[in-house]
Order: C-alpha cells, then structure tokens, then sequence
C-alpha cells in the first residue's frame, strides 16, 4: 500500500456517504401565500441628492501615520532604499554641520572683531573725557 | 518578474534610535540658543542705534560750540 492510497481510500468512503437528511417540514409551510389582490409593491423613493450629500460629508482622508517605531534590542532589517536613504541624510547632515561650524567661526570672528571696535571705543571715549574735563578747567576754572 | 526585496541589517537599532533622538534635542537647544542670540543681536542694534543719535547729538554740540568760539561775536 503507498502513500497515495490512503488518499484514495478516503475518496471512496466519501462517496458513500450518504445523503444529509431534510428538515421535516409541512407542506404549507413550503408554500409562499398569496399576496393580496389589491397589494401593489410600492417602489422606494430614490433620493439622488442623498448620494452627493453623502459624498460630500465624506472625510477628508487622513495623512498615513508614520511607521511605529520598532522597540526591540536586537538588529533589525530595513531595505536597501531605506538604507540608502539614510545614510545619505546622515551625510547631508554632516555636510550641514560643518557649514554650520563655518558659521560659527565666522560669528565667532565678526564677535572677536566687535569688542576690539568696543574698547578702542572705550578709550576714545575716556580720553574726549579727559580733554573735556581739561577744556572745562579751563573756560570755567573749576 | 518582481524584483526580490533585499535588506540590509542594522546591529545596535537601540543606539542608533538613542542617538537620533539626543541629535533632535540637541537641534532644537540650538535653535533656541539661536532665538536668544537674535534677541541680544536686536538689543543690540538697539543700543547701536541709540549710540548713533547720541553721537549725533554730540557732534552738532561740537559744531555749535566750534562755531562761537570761532567766530565770537565780540573780541577783547
């Protein structure tokens, strides 16, 4: 006996099963009754504007929800695009923050720069002091 | 024939999730360090602007004070 057999073994045992039995029912209950004489289907109203109100209260469809984030430990996989994509926004990412770090020698320059021009500020101004106090010794012996 | 999917593998996905998180919070402290240095810069320019009128105001001074004692109205 192969293996096939039982296979053909269980087709013949199922057609000899034999037949479901029937509900046990009246005869008068397998009839439909007759309708009235006067009984005229009356046909549902077909509201059009019902369909468009319809279609015009539909929402909006909503934005997709991003993707959850995974919470497991371990590796995980993501596809060549996705790894191609992040990658290069961890270079352009690099790229911005040595733009950046350029910007902020630049400030750090133009800063440096700003308080040289406020203490040559500084002692201009404390020597027009001196010289306006002299001035006012002077003219007004005080 | 549809192209098989092919996927790379990531070790530590905690660390790398962990470090992309710290790098947005260190974006926005950086951009509020930013908003606070544009506010000194517009306090700044105030005072600036306020030490412009003043050395205005100062120069016209000198020039009053050049002019009478230049041209003094009686000399002695």
């Amino acid at each position: 006996m192969g293996i096939f057999d039982v296979f053909g073994k269980k087709k013949q045992e199922s057609l000899t099963l034999p037949p479901p039995p029937m509900p046990e029912m009246d005869e008068h209950q397998m009839e439909l009754p007759e309708p009235p004489h006067d009984f005229e289907p009356a046909p549902e109203p077909v509201e059009e504007h019902v369909i468009e109100e319809r279609h015009e209260e539909l929402p909006a469809p909503e934005p997709m929800a991003p993707r959850a984030p995974r919470s497991h430990d371990g590796p995980i996989f993501v596809s060549v695009q996705d790894y191609q994509a992040i990658l290069n926004g961890v270079t352009a990412m690099k790229s911005k923050l040595s733009a950046t770090d350029e910007s902020f020698k630049k400030l750090h320059d133009i800063k440096a720069a700003q308080d040289k021009q406020l203490d040559a500020w500084r002692s201009t101004l404390e020597d027009v002091q001196r010289k306006l106090t002299y001035v006012d010794e002077v003219l007004f012996g005080r | 024939m549809p192209e098989t999917p092919v996927f790379v593998k990531l070790d530590e996905y905690k660390d790398v999730t962990d470090i992309v998180n710290l790098a947005r919070e260190k974006v926005q402290q950086a951009k509020a360090v930013l908003n606070r240095i544009q506010q000194l810069k517009s306090q700044e320019d105030a005072e600036f602007e306020a030490w412009h009128n003043e050395l205005s105001e100062i120069e016209g001074k000198i020039e009053e004070i050049d002019k009478r004692l230049m041209v003094p109205e009686y000399e002695g």
